[in-house]
């Protein structure tokens, strides 16, 4: 890719390269994306946009404020732990066995969101998106029309938390008089916002939704049929930002053999490491397009 | 309570218009809601659009015969060619490399009428090639 | 179909009335591939006046919206009528280009 002018804001020409780094979901292994923000903090790579969706949103938002990876970490293990999802909403069981009495609604979830609600607000501490340091963009989906929502302003431990509304265990998020459900239902790899905000070159951090096992719960199968729709998804959008895309994408796809499920911070320092790997192994090449 | 229209064209890109401006009129008569009848000149125009472009290929163009039902609840189309028929299973593979845009019909064109329309059947024949879709809306 | 452009603080606004095509598309190709040819890569496209298109009117955005952008420039839409809404959502051409409601919104947005 050459390097195309671009004219700023006091409208001079200047030569450069508009890079979109995008993190998909994928609960803890989006951490991951740490360890490509090492390789390219080590390569000087600056990045001029960060979009992040469910658990990508995490990290984004940390990369956005510019963390350093150690304290992203750090915060990782204070917000992220099994016991947010320990306090089971009571009021949902009653909702499932007479709806009608216990008035179902769409802010239906298994789960008690108040505790990851305040790990939200205490890990963010009441950042913005005008406190970012490269701009940020958190994907969520408009749980009435499926619409994929980009949010860009306000408070980002807000934006976080409706971006992470994983159906059925935590309620949809209620934003701008909007019910909000995961932003994978509507892009698990948002790359359309990093095109449409005017990238050239786009670093998409990437993963495959894990299949179970064997199915022997209706929680099991709920993930599982949700596995199944958002891989596809991934795929299909995938290829159609390719053909859309002027320039290049250049997506990172880390590898794990172990498996990491929804609470395995403790895997964390194995996640970063093969995210470092995945990028390194790009490296060359991103490289090679930078210097045209 | 169901009315048939049939109109037939030349295959050729001016009568595109001509295409869609008879669904247009017809369905105005049948209070049809307009976001369905919006559909049903994109599923038209694309299926046509294919024929002219592609169907006659090589041969004199010929015609195309635009047929509809209006029914309370749905409407019935079918758009008949006497070209080549249009066999997905010998055509070349699609060139994923081809930048979208490039890409011909068969990608974007049918995608739009299949995520539009209803029960897409073909049929080809000695006697033409016929494509049927349905379209359910509530009156 | 009719085509028209205005200048708008260092942004050419192109008009567009009637419908677009598989008969009507190439015209529109060439008219925005000359402007993006000599330059005019700030681009708004006014679709106040446009009742329809069809996959051909998908795949020529899409066409200049790329070299816009591969030139340093973009090429947004403005007024996009319902109808025509409708098939940018389903196409998902909704998510990766800028979307106005009015042509003077979609000038200021090039700052």
């Amino acid at each position: 890719m050459t390097p195309s002018p671009v004219s700023d804001k006091s409208g001079q020409t200047m030569t450069t390269n508009r890079i979109a780094l995008v993190i998909g979901s994928g609960s803890v292994k989006c951490a991951a994306a740490l360890g490509l923000m090492k390789v390219l903090e080590h390569e000087n790579i600056a990045v001029n946009m960060v979009v992040g969706c469910s658990g990508g949103a995490l990290y984004a938002a940390a990369i956005a404020l510019g963390w350093p990876v150690e304290r992203a970490v750090e915060a990782t293990l204070r917000m992220w732990t099994n016991d947010i999802t320990a306090k089971k909403n009571r009021r949902a069981l009653l909702q499932l066995v007479l709806p009608g009495l216990f008035k179902f609604d769409e802010t239906f979830g298994l789960i008690d969101d108040g505790l990851i609600n305040r790990r939200l607000r205490e890990g963010y501490q009441g950042t913005t998106f005008s406190d970012a340091k490269i701009p940020l963009y958190i994907t969520a989906t408009d749980l009435y029309n499926g619409d994929q929502v980009v949010l860009s302003e306000g408070d980002i431990a807000n934006a976080i938390r409706a971006s992470i509304s994983i159906p059925y265990i935590f309620p949809p998020h209620k934003l701008n008089e909007r019910y909000m459900v995961d932003g994978y239902q509507s892009d698990p790899l948002p790359i359309g916002v990093a095109i449409r905000e005017g990238a050239d070159l786009i670093i998409a951090m990437g993963f495959e939704s894990p299949y179970q096992e064997r199915i022997t719960s209706l929680m099991r199968y709920n993930l599982q049929v949700s596995s199944v729709t958002s891989n596809n998804l991934l795929k299909t959008n995938f290829a159609f930002h390719n053909l859309a895309h002027h320039a290049e994408i250049i997506p990172i796809l880390p590898e794990f053999k172990h498996r990491i499920k929804l609470f395995d911070t403790d895997k964390l320092p194995y996640v970063i490491e093969e995210g470092e790997r995945a990028a390194e192994a790009q490296l060359p090449y991103i490289k090679k397009l930078l210097n045209g | 309570m169901s009315q048939r229209f049939q109109i037939t064209r030349a295959a050729e890109l001016e009568s595109l218009q001509m295409f869609r401006d008879f669904i247009a009129e017809c369905c105005a008569h049948h209070n049809i809601p307009n976001e369905i009848v919006f559909e049903l000149k994109l599923a038209v125009d694309e299926a046509c659009t294919n024929i002219i472009q592609h169907g006659y290929k090589g041969m004199d163009p010929g015609s195309i015969v635009l047929a509809f039902r209006i029914e309370p609840d749905r409407i019935l189309v079918q758009i008949t060619d006497f070209g080549h028929a249009f066999e997905p299973a010998s055509a070349p593979a699609p060139d994923l490399n081809a930048a979208l845009e490039d890409r011909e019909l068969g990608g974007l064109g049918l995608f739009l009428i299949y995520q539009t329309m209803d029960n897409i059947d073909y049929q080809a024949s000695q006697d033409g090639n016929t494509l049927t879709f349905t379209k359910y809306y509530r009156p | 179909m009719n085509i028209q452009d205005i200048q708008k603080n260092g942004v050419t606004v192109v008009q567009f009335s009637g419908s677009i095509d598989a008969l009507t598309a190439p015209a529109i190709t060439e008219h925005l591939g000359g402007l993006i040819s000599s330059g005019q890569i700030r681009l708004v496209v006014d679709l106040g006046g446009v009742d329809f298109t069809s996959s051909a009117g998908l795949r020529l955005l899409l066409g200049a919206v790329k070299d816009a952008r591969a030139g340093g420039g973009d090429l947004r839409l403005a007024a996009v009528q319902p109808d025509v809404m409708k098939v940018l959502k389903i196409s998902g051409f909704t998510n990766i280009l800028k979307l106005f409601e009015n042509v003077d919104d979609a000038v200021a947005s090039f700052g």
